[in-house]
């Protein structure tokens, strides 16, 4: 999967418009990533990605490039 | 004269709408105003049903909801077809009664899909984005069986009851979406279903005897499902409301 | 002194014993004098615990409690090893998080499949004639989540609401056998805190919901208590209820 397809599946996941995020765009600034989206995430990285994330991960990504990382 | 419950204009998806509380519901929704889409597996009493309605701008489609692969395409047909949902009854409920001994895996997993899965699938679709209007009202339709148990309905009452039970969970996930959630708890109601049932034994129901205001007709369910569906009820989610004639408190 | 909670002579099987719950519970039987015969899909723990006790009054065995397939051959094969019982616990069954749009047709299989299909089907199997003795008692562990929403426990809460009303249908239809069914719902657990990391590490609510159980978090013995109460002849007329067990937390 390119890093474009996964942030489409990201915001997809999260319901976020299409186009918004960028690899470099700070998750504290997105208004959609809450705890729901945070749950979300999890699910996606397990299912789609087989791995699995724990919240001190979580808790560290500060861009949606530290996502794309971890989904690898 | 000020319409307390109003749907001018507002698009009603009512799963079940060929019989009984489906139907009933479906007729006074248009009186008041809705258009309404109609989803059943019966071509034949659909169109039954849609020649029971006021106004215009109805649509029905014809769908086994046991398939449950497929309700996310067919949802999209829908809203392509009949627009955002602004509200959504789901009175598909099989009925089954089996003893113990009789209720395989097979029987109680093939009823839950019917009476609960796909009322969750459902919910999954049309709640997401683009799919619905603000204010979007959900109704489900339970059973005092859920709560109050009784012979061999063991399986029906344990799909009603995880349908309260998920609507209490999906009230406070979707309120931030300002879409509300409820179920309305119906006792002995005078439907086919129920005919069928008194039939079964030989006339004979001894829940009326707890139903102290005596046997329910369709149209008192419908009646409560508008008011919840409705407006006027925009402070209400999470409830399971009996429209029992008494039952649960007796 | 009297005892009034004697389980002598009562043969209970444990369906979900490697559990921290079902140790519990096991631990609890087993000072009451129960014959206990516990059953889990991972025969490992079952050993360890057997192992801890390495008495003559406790027996295991191990088959796929969530295989639908496996049950009604492995509970005829316990009634042929240890006759008909007087109690079934069913503490198995599994949790998870998820959010709506996650919650598809094949986690709510799983999840219906673990904490209720299964439960059904030993009930309906473990019932049948000869297989349980008449004012029996079937007891299973249900969850406060069964009547409390909460954000991503769809799932859950409606396995739990289901295993609850297929207690009452369950308890008015075997009130002829004299066989009772009940179910506990049980608040936060201990042992809850560990299985559920994503609840716990997310922070979902998590802290306004260990607030509203007053009385704090509850030790496994203690859901241990209340099912050997309800297996006892204490409550001999104790059917189709679910007791709350959830530290105030349903106030």
């Amino acid at each position: 999967m390119t890093n474009q397809e996964k942030i489409a599946l990201i915001e997809d996941s999260l319901e976020i418009d299409g186009g918004t995020l960028t690899e470099n765009t700070q998750l504290s600034e997105v208004a959609e990533y809450d705890s729901m989206a945070k749950l979300t995430l999890i699910v996606v990285c397990d299912e789609e990605f087989n791995k699995k994330l724990t919240g001190e991960q979580i808790r560290n990504f500060v861009t949606v490039k530290d996502i794309l990382d971890f989904m690898g | 004269m000020k319409h307390l419950i109003s749907f001018e204009d507002k698009v009603i998806l009512i799963t079940g709408a060929s019989a009984g509380i489906g139907q009933a519901t479906a007729i006074l929704l248009s009186n008041l105003g809705a258009k309404l889409i109609l989803l059943a597996t019966n071509e034949e009493k659909l169109i039954n049903t849609m020649e029971l309605l006021s106004g215009g701008g109805h649509h029905y489609f014809c769908y086994n909801l046991a398939n449950l692969e497929n309700i996310e395409s067919k949802i999209k047909e829908i809203i392509n077809i009949g627009g955002k949902i602004d509200g959504f009854v789901n009175c598909v409920g099989v009925r089954s009664r089996r003893p113990i001994s009789l209720l395989t895996p097979k029987e109680i997993r093939n009823l839950m899909d019917i009476n609960f899965g796909s009322f969750i699938e459902i919910v999954r679709c049309i709640t997401k984005k683009g799919n619905f209007n603000s204010g979007l009202s959900i109704v489900g339709v339970s059973s005092i069986a859920a709560q109050a148990g009784g012979v061999s309905v063991t399986a029906y009452a344990a799909s009603k009851a995880a349908v309260e039970s998920a609507v209490r969970c999906l009230s406070k996930e979707l309120a931030p979406k300002n879409i509300r959630l409820n179920t309305v708890v119906p006792a002995q109601i005078n439907t086919p279903e129920y005919a069928n049932l008194l039939n079964m034994n030989g006339g004979v129901d001894n829940v009326l005897n707890r139903q102290y205001l005596g046997l329910g007709e369709a149209v008192d369910v419908a009646n409560a499902i508008a008011f919840l569906l409705s407006p006027a009820s925009k402070f209400i989610t999470g409830i399971s409301l009996p429209v029992d004639g008494g039952y649960l408190s007796s | 002194m009297i005892n009034t909670m004697d389980l002598t002579n009562k043969k209970i099987l444990v369906v979900g014993a490697s559990s921290e719950t079902g140790e519990a519970i096991v631990n609890q039987l087993l000072g009451l004098s129960a014959f206990v015969v516990m059953l889990d899909h991972v025969e490992e723990k079952l050993v360890n615990i057997a192992n801890k006790y390495n008495l003559n009054k406790l027996a295991f065995n191990c088959f796929n409690i969530y295989n639908n397939q496996e049950i009604e051959k492995g509970i005829k094969h316990l009634n042929t090893l240890y006759g008909p019982f007087d109690g079934l616990v069913f503490c198995g069954g599994k949790g998870g998080v998820r959010p709506l749009q996650l919650t598809k047709n094949s986690f709510i299989h799983d999840m219906m499949n673990d904490n209720l299909y299964s439960f059904v089907e030993i009930a309906r199997c473990i019932t049948k004639k000869g297989c349980f003795n008449n004012g029996g008692s079937i007891v299973a562990i249900s969850s406060v989540s069964s009547i409390k929403g909460l954000k991503s426990k769809i799932a859950y809460s409606a396995s739990k609401a289901a295993l609850d009303a297929s207690v009452r249908g369950m308890a008015s239809e075997l009130s002829d056998k004299k066989i009772r069914v009940n179910s506990i719902l049980k608040g936060w657990v201990t042992s809850d805190m560990k299985l559920d990391f994503i609840q716990d590490n997310m922070e979902l609510s998590k802290n306004e919901d260990f607030a509203k159980q007053i009385l704090g978090v509850i030790e496994p013995n203690e859901i241990a208590n209340t099912v050997c109460f309800l297996l006892s002849d204490l409550t001999k007329t104790i059917t189709g209820t679910a007791i709350l067990h959830d530290g105030g937390y349903s106030l």
